[in-house]
């Protein structure tokens, strides 16, 4: 069978047993139970369960189910209520603090997070009622809410890199410190969008809308209740930078991080551990369960020689790397609109990594944007998944309102990404010191 | 009919009974990833003397977690799918098509768990046993995927012949474990 034929055919059936609703797990067993029958008959009853066995017990991916566990643990304690009320005192008097306010919060939280979909609910419960009480634009607040959610799978730690790195030859290590800087710079294209619409029409920002304590014992008693956490971004990042901890055991110790800060706040407890024990047993079984049945879709791409006439196809088309570079960038943005971000990359990361080696592009470079193109899908309207999170964390506000929160948001990003292209130093400097 | 009813329901209850078991050892091998990792950790760096089991140890319960957790999932509807075509649809037509889809995934499951029940054989046959460095028989592991396909493909027949049988749309938050 034509390569081309085998790959359209095993493409579409999965666009279609998506938007029929299967489990996403079940979508890829459905292909890939098939076209091992077809493949290969009983023959390849080896192999399937081979490409299962294999998911299941990578200790890269315990990763994902710890990172899990460790945000699980901060928001289940209530230690990052601690977080919110530290910030919102060392955030000085500015007209429109409560904008700056949520961008620092969401890009903390996604640090300690790594799910956007968490930290758009989250603060769509909690910032976006009181600035909608204290009279602050609401598309400027759900957009700002969106946009540093977005950040979560970018800044690590990142479940997503966990899964970029588990499916191609690329050092998770080096993958998540990559997203630092390209997560800071996107958060002050954030303030620069604000504090343009604030320049534009001033009665988008209330003045004078809180009552802080900010004399020196208040900031300094805000200073010292945040500083615990360092102990958790030490024990991920630092641990990583420093080469002591390899991504899964920096993951473990933020664990334990996360539970030594919970007692330090007093919010520990047996029962609280063992709901955050369970709910991220759940998150993790799902995004594992995808990842197995989904692990043998790319040995069956190559099987079919999909993978070699890809390449061929890409060298005889001998475009430049910068138009291959857009192509490849361009897909996952469009395609994240409607398609779930984790069944996505199972997708087309098999078919985009020897693309990647064909034209030389710096992986580490290449799957971060790949990673931020994601994330911009996740809040593009219409179909982003963050938009939903943040309609049903905050019903009142009308679909619409949300969409138009979104675009300004999704421009900033672009800005970014075409900034990281230009610029590949943004992105590969920091993972180029370990 | 009733005593029928009775028994049926009394199937469901250990089946249901079963997966929650597993679950709760799922929850306890997740717990024993973390703990043998911050075990390597100070084995390595406080006594310079990195274990040979950790590896092993972290992949087994790594593999018993994510397996015994599966039929969890699909008891409380917690696998992912893209959903906008159900929610479009009128609610007796809804129920129908919820039913079909679960069929369909029950069928597929059934499926792979057979393939690997067919391989998992040949396995205690040829005697293999794991790559790690702690072997163990291979046959353990893939018995547990095989749990986890089974007890899902129950779940989704469950709800495709048996729809009040499960608590998919039941109010409850299923991200309580405990």
């Amino acid at each position: 069978m034509d390569w081309q034929l085998a790959l359209g055919l095993g493409v579409t059936s999965l666009m279609v047993l998506f938007a029929l609703g299967i489990p996403i797990f079940a979508a890829f067993l459905t292909i890939n139970v098939a076209g091992t029958l077809w493949l290969m008959g009983p023959a390849g009853f080896g192999m399937f369960t081979n490409s299962v066995y294999n998911t299941v017990t990578s200790e890269t991916l315990s990763t994902i189910a710890l990172f899990v566990l460790m945000g699980e643990l901060l928001f289940r304690s209530g230690s990052i209520d601690v977080i919110f009320d530290s910030l919102d005192t060392l955030m000085g008097k500015i007209r429109g603090r409560l904008y700056f306010f949520v961008i620092a919060l969401s890009t903390l939280f996604g640090a300690l997070s790594g799910s956007a979909l968490a930290v758009t609910a989250m603060l769509s419960r909690s910032a976006l009622p009181t600035m909608r009480d204290r009279g602050y634009d609401e598309k400027i607040s759900v957009g700002l809410i969106l946009g540093g959610a977005g950040l979560a799978p970018i800044i690590p730690p990142s479940l997503l890199v966990v899964i970029i790195g588990s499916l191609v030859d690329v050092s998770i290590a080096r993958l998540l410190i990559a997203g630092i800087i390209p997560g800071l710079v996107l958060a002050g294209l954030f303030v620069g969008y604000t504090l343009i619409r604030i320049w534009a029409d001033p009665s988008k920002a209330p003045a004078g809308d809180d009552d802080h304590d900010r004399s020196l014992p208040a900031i300094l008693a805000a200073i010292g209740k945040m500083l615990p956490f360092s102990i958790i971004i030490f024990a991920v990042l630092g641990l990583i930078m420093l080469g002591i901890a390899t991504p899964s055991e920096s993951a473990a110790t933020g664990v334990l991080g996360a539970i030594l800060v919970a007692a330090f706040y007093g919010k520990f407890s047996l029962k609280m551990s063992g709901q955050a024990l369970m709910s991220s047993l759940r998150i993790s079984a799902m995004i594992i369960a995808i990842l197995a049945c989904s692990q043998l879709f790319s040995q069956l791409l190559s099987f079919t020689g999909a993978t070699r006439g890809l390449v061929e196809a890409a060298t005889e088309f001998d475009l430049s790397p910068a138009l291959m570079l857009l192509l490849l960038m361009v897909i996952p943005l469009i395609a994240c609109m409607f398609i779930d971000q984790i069944a996505f990359m199972m997708v087309v990361v098999p078919i985009y990594d020897p693309l990647v080696s064909l034209y030389g592009f710096d992986p580490v470079w290449f799957w971060t944007l790949f990673l931020i193109n994601l994330a911009v899908g996740s809040l593009t309207p219409p179909f982003g998944y963050n938009l939903f999170a943040a309609k049903g964390s905050a019903p009142w506000i009308p679909m619409p309102s949300i969409y138009a929160a979104a675009i300004p948001i999704c421009l900033c990003f672009l800005i970014g990404i075409l900034l990281f292209s230009l610029f590949p130093g943004i992105i590969t400097w920091l993972p180029g010191l370990i | 009919m009733s005593q029928g009813r009775t028994f049926g329901a009394g199937i469901w209850r250990a089946h249901d009974a079963l997966t929650r078991a597993g679950f709760l050892l799922g929850g306890a091998a997740l717990a024993g990833i973390v703990v043998t990792f911050l075990i390597e950790i100070v084995a390595r760096y406080f006594f310079n003397s990195p274990t040979l089991w950790s590896a092993s140890a972290v992949a087994y319960l790594l593999c018993a977690a994510a397996t015994l957790a599966m039929p969890e999932l699909a008891r409380t509807r917690g696998h992912i799918g893209i959903t906008i075509l159900e929610e479009k649809l009128p609610k007796a037509t809804q129920a129908r098509f919820i039913r079909v889809i679960a069929a369909l995934t029950a069928i597929v499951c059934s499926f792979a768990a057979y393939m690997i029940w067919v391989e998992a054989i040949r396995q205690v046959q040829s005697g293999t046993s794991t790559s790690f460095a702690v072997r163990i028989p291979k046959i353990w592991l893939s018995g547990l995927i095989c749990y986890g396909f089974t007890g899902t493909a129950i779940y989704y027949l469950r709800a495709a012949l048996a729809p009040d049988s499960l608590p998919w749309n039941a109010d409850e938050d299923p991200q309580e474990g405990l």
